[in-house]
């Protein structure tokens, strides 16, 4: 199986990763050979088989309405590399254009 | 290296408790012991040696003033897995795009191992986000195997199973995704168990696969293992695939013997193994025939597919789990890029290392429109299939019996420009994963004086068994007392 440069793009900007798509011949080549593997699986007759949620079948795992311990603010901002007023600051969500 | 370092969980702790030594003591030999080795081996991420010494001090005092009561990890030494959240110390999972990270909270199982007084000497190198079998992939170098410093000591948990391999921790913390804990033990010659999927928060973990990642010990001995699994699992509501093991004690039947108990061999595993491998595998089998056990031969169809699945489910649920990964709240944040989903991209690209990118390429195109019915739900069926065919054959033995690493320790540098040979190192220990079974790995035998490791595979909720198998196996065998010289 061959994996297009387009194609490669195109799951490159769903992944929100950048690569110099001139420079990963080898990449892109090993995805090829990776899915390629994956046909196999066709071979094995699924139908009318549940794919697994959850593999102990655990049923409503609620814990009790309750308030609990939570961290605060200042220690979830404690990482974050930019913070304006309490918040954390990114730069501009839209484009000029 | 003195024997005091390469004693088990249990001897050190009557030295502790008859007062033959000081926690003290133990953690300043630990710490001499890291420092003149493990510049070559690099299992630390994170060495705070004063803090370590204080500790140690503190709990000295402790136990002077009947402030507290020696438990069995207590003044002990342990070393975690640099993906297990530690409250105010760095914690990296090998990458660059958390260089610098401090939690604010501490993980389920390091609250667990503090409460009972536990030493936390250091955080363990690991392949970067636990993606790798040979801990080549870790953007803070790779891990020495210490018994040849040319070999791997496998992955992801290299870190962990080397130094416990060479005295720098009395156990250690690893997690397991599709062999992470067992395959390094087995390479290094330590025992590591992976528990039933669900006896150990996840809370904590820095998420890879969410539905195969598990917490476990590793450590010089089964029973070691069975007695820091005592001390880690519980229901916990912060993880809620957590789940309330049945049954009380994990060691409480290690003593018994396996006589007239059954042991399948699933004949798939050994179709991929090196034929040196086979061959030691063989002699273990005849030592658990010595002592009574009777061996099934069996066959478990499905196992020929289990590295696809995997590599199917593990990358998809890595590609959702990784997105936080941005550059906002934490980690690496790119100086450029113009906008905001720039910038995140930027960042990412600059904070992820290869491997790490490439299953996020994998699981992001496993996941997209047009190819989930035949990728990912393919995969989760056929996982139901895997499951349903453990099942029966747990109706028919006790326990499995498998090699847990088709070869040896490799040579560093050997698998690295081939991703699928890599992913192959993992054939014999990844369909654990993917139906939640226990599984440990202990020493087997050695070859080229490397050595070799064989697995024990319980049903779910199974994990006293195995580990009464593996008890009893150590106790009438010598190779997990074998030691590397450093």
């Amino acid at each position: 199986m061959k994996i297009s440069k387009e194609e490669f793009e195109k799951i490159a900007n769903l992944s929100a990763l950048k690569f110099d798509i001139d420079n990963n011949d080898k990449l892109i080549d090993d995805l090829g050979r990776i899915l390629s593997r994956f046909q196999s699986l066709q071979k094995i007759d699924t139908t009318n088989v549940s794919p697994t949620a959850h593999v102990t079948n655990l049923v409503n795992s609620l814990r009790e309405d309750k308030d609990s311990q939570i961290l605060n603010k200042k220690d979830v901002l404690s990482n974050a590399k930019e913070i304006n007023m309490q918040q954390v600051k990114i730069p501009r969500v839209f484009d000029n254009e | 290296m003195s024997d005091l370092l390469n004693l088990t969980i249990n001897q050190q702790n009557k030295l502790i408790k008859e007062s033959k030594i000081s926690c003290k003591e133990l953690v300043e030999e630990t710490i001499n012991h890291i420092k003149k080795y493990d510049r070559e081996i690099n299992s630390f991420i994170n060495f705070d040696e004063k803090s370590s010494l204080d500790n140690a001090k503190n709990i000295d005092k402790k136990i002077s003033d009947h402030e507290i009561k020696i438990g069995l990890l207590t003044g002990l030494p342990v070393l975690l897995k640099d993906n297990i959240s530690t409250k105010n110390i760095e914690t990296t999972a090998g990458s660059k795009i958390l260089k610098g990270y401090i939690p604010p909270y501490d993980s389920y199982v390091t609250e667990k191992i503090m409460k009972e007084n536990g030493i936390l000497i250091g955080k363990g190198n690991l392949d970067e986000f636990a993606m790798g079998s040979s801990n080549e992939t870790s953007f803070f170098g790779n891990v020495k195997n210490p018994w040849d410093k040319k070999r791997v000591p496998g992955g992801s948990s290299g870190g962990p199973a080397a130094a416990v391999s060479a005295g720098f921790a009395s156990y250690s913390l690893g997690s397991d995704t599709g062999g992470s804990i067992r395959q390094p033990a087995s390479l290094c010659g330590v025992s590591g168990m992976k528990p039933t999927y669900g006896l150990v928060s996840r809370y904590g973990l820095i998420a890879f696969a969410s539905s195969l990642d598990q917490i476990g010990p590793i450590a010089r001995s089964a029973e070691d293992c069975g007695e820091i699994l005592n001390v880690i699992s519980g229901k916990d509501t912060n993880d809620s695939t957590s789940i309330k093991r049945d049954f009380g004690d994990f060691n409480e039947y290690i003593n018994n013997s396996v006589e007239n108990l059954k042991i399948g061999v699933p004949r798939e595993y050994l179709d991929n193994v090196d034929s040196e491998i086979k061959e030691s595998f063989q002699e273990s089998l005849e030592k658990f025939s010595d002592l009574g056990a009777e061996i099934v031969d069996l066959s478990l169809p499905l196992t020929e597919y289990a590295l696809d699945v995997y590599y199917i489910i593990a990358p998809s649920e890595a590609s959702s789990n990784l997105s936080r990964f941005d550059g906002v709240k934490y980690g690496h944040r790119s100086s450029k890029g113009n906008t905001a989903l720039e910038n995140m991209s930027l960042s990412r690209s600059e904070g992820f290392g290869e491997e790490v990118k490439r299953r996020i390429m994998i699981g992001t195109y496993t996941l997209s429109a047009g190819y989930y019915d035949a990728y990912y739900k393919k995969a989760q069926q056929i996982r139901t299939l895997i499951i349903d065919e453990f099942k029966e054959t747990f109706k028919k033995v006790d326990v499995l019996l498998t090699p847990t690493s088709p070869s040896i320790a490799f040579k560093l540098g050997e698998r690295t420009d081939d991703p699928i040979k890599m992913y192959q190192s993992d054939l014999c220990t990844i369909p654990i994963n993917i139906a939640g079974l226990p599984a440990i790995s202990i020493p087997g035998g050695f070859y080229k004086k490397m050595p070799i490791g064989i697995q024990l595979i319980g049903p779910q909720m199974g994990d006293q068994k195995v580990l009464q198998f593996a008890n009893q196996f150590q106790q009438n065998t010598s190779w997990h007392k074998h030691f590397p010289k450093l």
